[in-house]
């Protein structure tokens, strides 16, 4: 019965009720709404970083990465080959021979990151194949040895395909290596600052520039991202003397990105919560008021204050279970269609790119975050209905009627 | 019995000892002001006299600790107001079943008890409506319903009939009287109503917070 009355309360001022419903409703969807937008635009953001160039996990020589010496190759890349050829978890990897170069043409001169590549081996980690102006992912080119560089560094340094540029670095033995490459194509990726200090070759031509028999890198894409860390770890075993790192590692931004997008899910939820707090307050306070006579009444006949202390705090949780499905409701349809179809950024596109991200957003929120919102509203309706409940409990029965008669 | 008026003392009641007997039909009355609502809200323990002691059933209710009080009104004390105060969103039924669902009634005994009650009053075609669907009389007698669900020791109406018409207030005061000698149910009332003082079995009369005479009739 005390349901029951808690119910049919609500409906005693249904625009009031509604409006708070609605209010309720809005506020989750407007906080889903933001949160899955930031959610999508930070996994693009990754996910185009990791399939672009970074891959799941790296190993490269403990120096390389400090010194990046020509000759700290990795010295068990038969071993580590082998075992992740064998591995089950892996989808793909690709070996790499990097050299720091200074890349010259009749248009300029620039920095450049050499990456030597075997095609075959990128396409199964990386997605440059597909970013190039012509297509030619090194299948066709003649006597000189191929590059492909960036559409930054092709207007930067005037190279158009079919240009010849110079770039020279230091060999295995320490020695100045210079070398002609012909660009074929030109790659463009989301991301501006990666584009402006990477080209590619073939891993055999800059292999025999810089006189070198081993590897600097090895790429390895995993078929499932959340298996990164345990896999990494099992690497780290299997070969302590090697710099194994996972995309976090290598890329730390995205990390921070990534935990910095956990930062501002709690922060929206706090706001969505504090809304929903307030709303239900200040709709049990009026409501405690505007019922004072009754409330007296109910504890004069014999009610006691347990029963009347549940049965604001019912009138709390009915207020939550209608409003936050609602809400809930609305945000899982909106989400799933923009899931699908993408948020068109178009407009702001430049700007995107040079963050790494592409200008259509594709939202998204983790089911799970559905189940937590919900268990967090009626949590929330109830703790905010204690206040209410206690001022109703305070009430005085004959000093209300009293007043009322 | 002395109660604040923002900054100011009053003195409601003084010296009051006055025994009510198992079934009488008790009014108690008084020009406005002297203390009759007063005093029955000191009976029905909803206010606690700054002296003195009130026994029912030989239990000193000053003495009971907020929540037993409760209980005890739930138990042994019905209640009848000036304004009715069902709650609205009850049926008539539903507000007459209330108390004993609070006393954890079995449901068989619940319906039983509302059907027979709601006949008494007059009201067995009206138990599907809510207050705002009755007029004020029936209101009232759904109270009167409402305050012998309990099976309680007494009855206290503060001005039951101060709301109503002359054919109501009529109507109300012999169901009041039937039930008084049918399930003799203690009625004890406060009113000014000449009609209601006439159908009293006993007449206590206050002044100024002051018992001034005691009269059987």
């Amino acid at each position: 019965m005390i349901i029951k009355i808690a119910f049919k309360n609500i409906w005693r001022n249904s625009l009031r009720s509604w409006t708070v419903i609605i209010a309720i409703s809005l506020g989750i969807f407007g906080g889903l709404a933001v949160i899955s937008t930031a959610t999508g635009l930070s996994k693009m953001r990754q996910n185009n970083a990791i399939e672009t160039y970074i891959s799941h996990i790296q190993i490269h020589d403990t120096n390389f990465l400090q010194y990046a010496r020509t000759n700290d190759t990795i010295n068990q890349k038969t071993d580590i080959l082998s075992f992740l050829n064998l591995s089950q978890l892996v989808s793909g990897i690709s070996t790499r021979i990097k050299a720091e170069s200074f890349i010259q043409s009749a248009g300029g001169t620039s920095g450049v990151i050499l990456n030597g590549i075997k095609p075959d081996q990128e396409k199964s980690v990386t997605r440059i194949y597909q970013k190039l102006e012509k297509g030619n992912y090194f299948q066709d080119y003649k006597r000189k040895p191929p590059i492909i560089l960036s559409q930054i560094l092709s207007t930067k340094l005037n190279a158009k395909i079919n240009t010849t540029v110079q770039c020279s670095f230091v060999n295995s033995k320490g020695e100045p290596a210079v070398c002609l490459f012909k660009v074929i194509d030109i790659f463009q990726t989301n991301n501006s600052m990666y584009d402006e200090v990477n080209a590619f070759v073939k891993a055999e031509d800059l292999k025999s520039y810089a006189q070198l028999s081993g590897i600097h890198e090895i790429a390895i894409k995993l078929e499932n991202e959340s298996n990164v860390e345990s896999f990494r770890k099992k690497l780290i075993e299997n070969f302590p003397n090697h710099q194994i790192d996972s995309w976090r590692g290598i890329a730390p931004e995205l990390g921070y990105a990534d935990k910095m997008m956990n930062l501002i899910l709690i922060i929206f939820l706090i706001i969505i919560m504090l809304a929903l707090a307030f709303g239900i307050i200040n709709t049990m306070l009026m409501a405690v008021l505007e019922r004072k006579k009754e409330l007296g009444m109910l504890l004069s006949i014999g009610m006691n204050k347990r029963k009347v202390f549940g049965m604001i705090i019912w009138e709390s949780i009915f207020l939550a279970l209608l409003s936050g499905p609602l809400g809930l409701v609305c945000s899982y349809v909106t989400i799933s269609i923009f899931a699908k179809k993408g948020i068109d950024l178009s407009f702001a596109a430049s700007g995107l790119k040079s963050v790494g991200i592409e200008s259509t957003i594709y939202p998204f929120v983790e089911n799970s975050f559905y189940y937590i919102i919900s268990i967090l509203v009626i949590l929330t309706a109830i703790l905010s209905s204690i206040y209410p409940a206690i001022k109703a409990l305070k009430l005085n029965p004959s000093e209300t009627l009293r007043t009322a008669n | 019995m002395t109660y604040q008026s923002g900054d100011i003392k009053v003195q409601a009641l003084q010296n009051i000892d006055l025994t009510i007997n198992p079934c009488e039909f008790t009014a108690i009355v008084g020009p406005s002001g002297s203390g009759k609502t007063t005093l029955l809200n000191i009976i029905g323990g909803l206010d606690s006299p700054t002296k003195g002691s009130v026994k029912i059933n030989d239990t000193d209710i000053t003495q009971l600790p907020e929540n037993e009080l409760i209980d005890f009104r739930l138990h042994h004390i019905g209640f009848i107001f000036q304004s009715y105060n069902l709650i609205p969103v009850l049926t008539a039924k539903e507000n007459v079943e209330f108390l004993m669902l609070l006393q954890n009634r079995e449901e068989e005994f619940r319906n039983e008890r509302t059907l027979k009650l709601l006949k008494a009053v007059g009201l067995e075609d009206q138990i599907h409506k809510r207050p705002n669907e009755m007029s004020g009389g029936q209101q009232q007698r759904v109270a009167v319903a409402r305050a012998l669900a309990s099976k309680p020791s007494f009855i206290l109406a503060d001005e039951p009939t101060a709301n109503l018409d002359s054919k109501s207030s009529e109507n109300l005061l012999s169901i009041m009287q039937k039930l008084n000698k049918n399930e003799k149910t203690t009625f004890i009332f406060s009113t000014h109503d000449q009609r209601v003082i006439d159908k009293a079995n006993r007449i206590v009369t206050i002044e100024d917070g002051k018992i001034i005479s005691d009269t059987s009739q």
